[in-house]
C-alpha cells in the first residue's frame, strides 16, 4: 500500500520516469534508494556530518542532507528542532550568534563554504535570505530598500558607467516584478518601506534579496507573521521563483510545506528524521515520528 | 489600627512628598530670583560684548563666552569620534563578556568627581605632555570628562536599532562596517546627537577641572588657537564672586551660563521629540 503511493509520488515529481515503474511496485529498500537518487541529482548544496552547538547545548546532530539545484526544499519540524539553525548554517549567519559552534562540512556547488579561504560576506551574496518577520530598512524608501544590498556592498558605486539612472530604474523594476510587487508600488517608489502592509513588506524583502542575484534563496518561516491572503501570495511567488533559484524554505506549517515544496526534510530535536519527496513523506512517512508529526499528533 | 489613624498617616505622608517636591523648587526659584535681581541691571549688550576690566561697570564677559564656545567645541570634536567609535566597537564587535566588563568600568568613570579629571588633565596634558595651561589642555580634560557619558548614550542608541535590520544587511552580504555605517548609524544618529548635546551641556557648567588645568581669571583677548590661554564662563563667574564689587557681574554671568545650558538642553529635548515621533510612526505600521 505504502509502496504504491511512493511510486505515484515519484511519478509526479519526475515526469520523465517511465510509466513502467507505476505498474511494477518496488520493494521498500529499493524505494529508499530511489529517494536518494532523486535527491542526489544535481546537488546545489549539501551538509555532511553537520553538528552544531550553542555553548554546550547541541542543536543539530550529524545532519546529512543534499539540496538539489532545482525545485523547492522544505524543512519542517516543531519549534526548537534546529530547522532555523540549519538554514542559518547554509549562509553562515549562524556563526554571528554568540556561543555558536559547529562541526562537519557544508558545500555549495561542491565547494566547502566553511573553508578558511571562503569569505562569509561573499558567500552571503550567493546565498540570499528572507527572514521570519518582514524587515525592510525603516529609514529607506522602497527604491532604496530594493537597492540596499547593492548600495551596502558598494556595487552600485563601482560599476559607474553601467549604472545610469535608467539602468538602476530597470533593475528596481525587475526585482519588484520578480517579487510580484511592482504593480502595487510602482507609483510610490519614494515612500518609506514601512508604509506597506506586512505582506507587501515581506515581498519587498524578497525583491531586496533577488536584486543581489543570489543562486540560493533561503526563507526562514517567511509567512509566519502574515495573514492567509498574504501567505497565499508569497506561496505563488515561491512557485514562480523556483525556476530561477534554488529555494530552501523553513516552515512549521505542514500544509505550506505540502503546497510549495518538492522535497521535505523533517527535523526533530536536532536530528534529520526523514528526508524525501514531499508527496511521499506526507502520504506514507517511513518513520513513525514523521507520521505522528504530519498527522498532527504533536507539533 | 483605626481608620482615622490610617487616614492621618496618609495625610502626613502626602504632606512629606509635597515638601520633597516644592522645597527644592522654592530654593531654585530663590536662587534664580537672586541672580535676576543682582544681575539683570548689569546684563546688557555691553556686558556680553565687553572684555574684563578692573572696574565692575565696564567688565564684560565676552572672552569667557568665546572661551566656553571654543573649548567646548574642541572637546566635542575630540570626544564624539572617540566616544562613538568606542561605543560601536563595544556594541557591534566586542565579545559580550569583554564589553560587559568595560561597561561596568564606564559606569564608575561616569560617577567620578569631576575634580579628579582636572587632576588627570593637570598631570597628563599640562605637565607630562607639556601642553601648558592652554585651550587644548582644557578641551582634552573636558573631553575625558564627557567620554563615559558619550559612550554610554551612544551604546544605548545603537542597542535600540532593531537586530532585524542588522541581520538583513549582513544577509545581503554587507560587512559589519557597511552595516553599521549605512543601516545602524542612520537610525541611531538622532539619539546619539541628543546624548552628545546633553553631555556637552554638562561640560559647559564644569568649573573645578578647568580651574585645575589653568583657565584664567582675567583674559583680555579671545582665544586664537589651541595653545591660547583662555577662560570659560563658570571660571569667570567663580573669580568674580570672590572679588569686591563684582557680585552683580557674577550674577549676570550666571544668567548667561544658565541660558546657554538651558538652550543646549532644549535642543536635546527637541531632538528627542522628533526622534520619538519617527519611532511612533514606525511602530504604527509594523504588525
Amino acid at each position: 500500500m505504502g509502496d504504491a503511493t511512493d511510486v505515484a509520488a515519484r511519478r509526479t515529481l519526475e515526469p520523465i520516469s517511465s510509466p513502467v515503474a507505476a505498474e511494477t511496485p518496488e520493494p521498500e529498500p529499493r524505494a529508499r534508494h530511489l529517494d536518494r537518487e532523486e535527491v542526489l541529482t544535481a546537488s546545489k548544496m549539501s551538509a555532511t556530518g553537520l553538528t552544531a552547538w550553542f555553548d554546550n547545548l547541541r542543536v543539530l546532530s550529524e545532519i546529512e542532507m543534499e539540496i538539489p539545484r532545482d525545485g523547492v526544499t522544505a524543512v519542517i519540524g516543531p519549534s526548537g528542532c534546529g530547522k532555523s539553525t540549519f538554514i542559518r548554517i547554509l549562509n553562515r549567519m549562524f556563526e554571528m550568534k554568540p556561543g555558536a559552534r559547529m562541526e562537519g562540512q557544508v558545500t555549495l556547488d561542491g565547494e566547502d563554504i566553511y573553508a578558511s579561504d571562503i569569505d562569509p560576506v561573499q558567500l552571503r551574496r550567493r546565498v540570499g535570505m528572507v527572514f521570519q518577520r518582514p524587515n525592510p530598512f525603516p529609514a529607506m524608501s522602497l527604491r532604496d530598500n530594493v537597492l540596499a544590498g547593492l548600495r551596502l556592498t558598494g556595487r552600485l558605486r563601482k560599476a559607474k558607467n553601467a549604472d545610469s539612472p535608467a539602468a538602476i530604474e530597470r533593475l528596481v523594476e525587475h526585482a519588484l516584478e520578480s517579487a510580484a510587487l511592482w504593480d502595487e508600488v510602482s507609483d510610490r517608489l519614494d515612500a518609506p518601506g514601512r508604509t506597506l502592509s506586512s505582506g507587501q513588506q515581506q515581498r519587498l524583502c524578497i525583491a531586496r534579496a533577488i536584486a543581489m542575484e543570489p543562486e540560493v534563496l533561503l526563507m526562514d518561516e517567511p509567512c509566519s507573521a502574515l495573514d492567509p491572503i498574504a501567505t497565499a501570495r508569497i506561496e505563488d511567488l515561491i512557485h514562480a521563483l523556483k525556476a530561477r533559484y534554488t529555494i530552501v524554505i523553513v516552515t512549521h506549517n505542514i500544509q505550506q510545506a505540502a503546497r510549495v515544496s518538492d522535497r521535505t526534510g523533517f527535523f526533530l530535536q536536532g536530528e534529520l528524521v526523514e528526508y524525501g519527496p514531499t508527496d511521499r513523506l506526507f502520504t506514507s512517512p517511513r518513520d513513525p515520528r514523521t507520521e505522528d508529526y504530519v498527522t498532527g499528533k504533536f507539533g | 489600627m483605626t481608620i482615622r489613624r490610617r487616614r492621618r498617616r496618609e495625610e502626613a505622608f502626602r504632606a512629606l512628598c509635597w515638601v520633597a517636591v516644592y522645597l527644592p523648587l522654592a530654593l531654585l526659584a530663590l536662587l534664580l530670583a537672586h541672580a535676576l535681581v543682582e544681575g539683570l541691571p548689569r546684563l546688557g549688550s555691553a556686558f556680553v560684548s565687553d572684555f574684563p576690566s578692573a572696574s565692575p561697570e565696564r567688565a564684560g564677559i565676552l572672552p569667557a563666552i568665546a572661551g566656553s564656545l571654543y573649548v567646548l567645541s574642541l572637546a566635542g570634536v575630540i570626544a564624539v569620534p572617540l566616544g562613538v567609535g568606542a561605543a560601536i566597537y563595544l556594541e557591534e564587535y566586542a565579545p559580550a563578556r569583554w564589553s560587559h566588563l568595560v561597561e561596568m568600568n564606564l559606569a564608575q568613570l561616569a560617577g567620578l568627581p569631576s575634580v579628579l579629571y582636572g587632576l588627570l588633565g593637570l598631570g597628563v596634558f599640562v605637565h607630562v605632555m607639556g601642553m601648558g595651561t592652554t585651550a587644548i589642555s582644557g578641551a582634552l580634560t573636558l573631553a575625558m570628562l564627557v567620554l563615559p557619558l558619550v559612550i554610554t548614550t551612544t551604546r544605548e542608541a545603537l542597542r535600540d536599532v532593531p537586530g532585524a535590520s542588522r541581520e538583513a544587511a549582513l544577509a545581503l552580504g554587507a560587512t559589519r562596517w557597511e552595516t553599521v555605517r549605512q543601516v545602524v548609524l542612520p537610525v541611531a544618529w538622532p539619539r546619539i546627537t541628543t546624548g552628545v548635546v546633553q553631555a556637552l551641556a554638562r561640560a559647559l557648567g564644569e568649573t573645578a577641572p578647568l580651574i585645575m588645568v589653568g583657565a584664567l581669571a582675567y583674559v583680555s583677548f579671545l582665544p586664537d588657537g589651541m595653545s591660547s590661554p583662555y577662560t570659560v564662563l563658570p571660571v569667570q563667574i567663580f573669580h568674580w564672586v570672590t572679588r569686591d564689587g563684582f557680585v552683580p557681574n557674577a550674577a549676570a554671568g550666571v544668567l548667561v551660563l544658565l541660558s546657554a545650558t538651558l538652550a543646549l538642553n532644549v535642543l536635546a529635548v527637541l531632538l528627542r521629540q522628533r526622534l520619538e515621533r519617527v519611532e511612533a510612526e514606525r511602530q504604527e505600521v509594523l504588525p
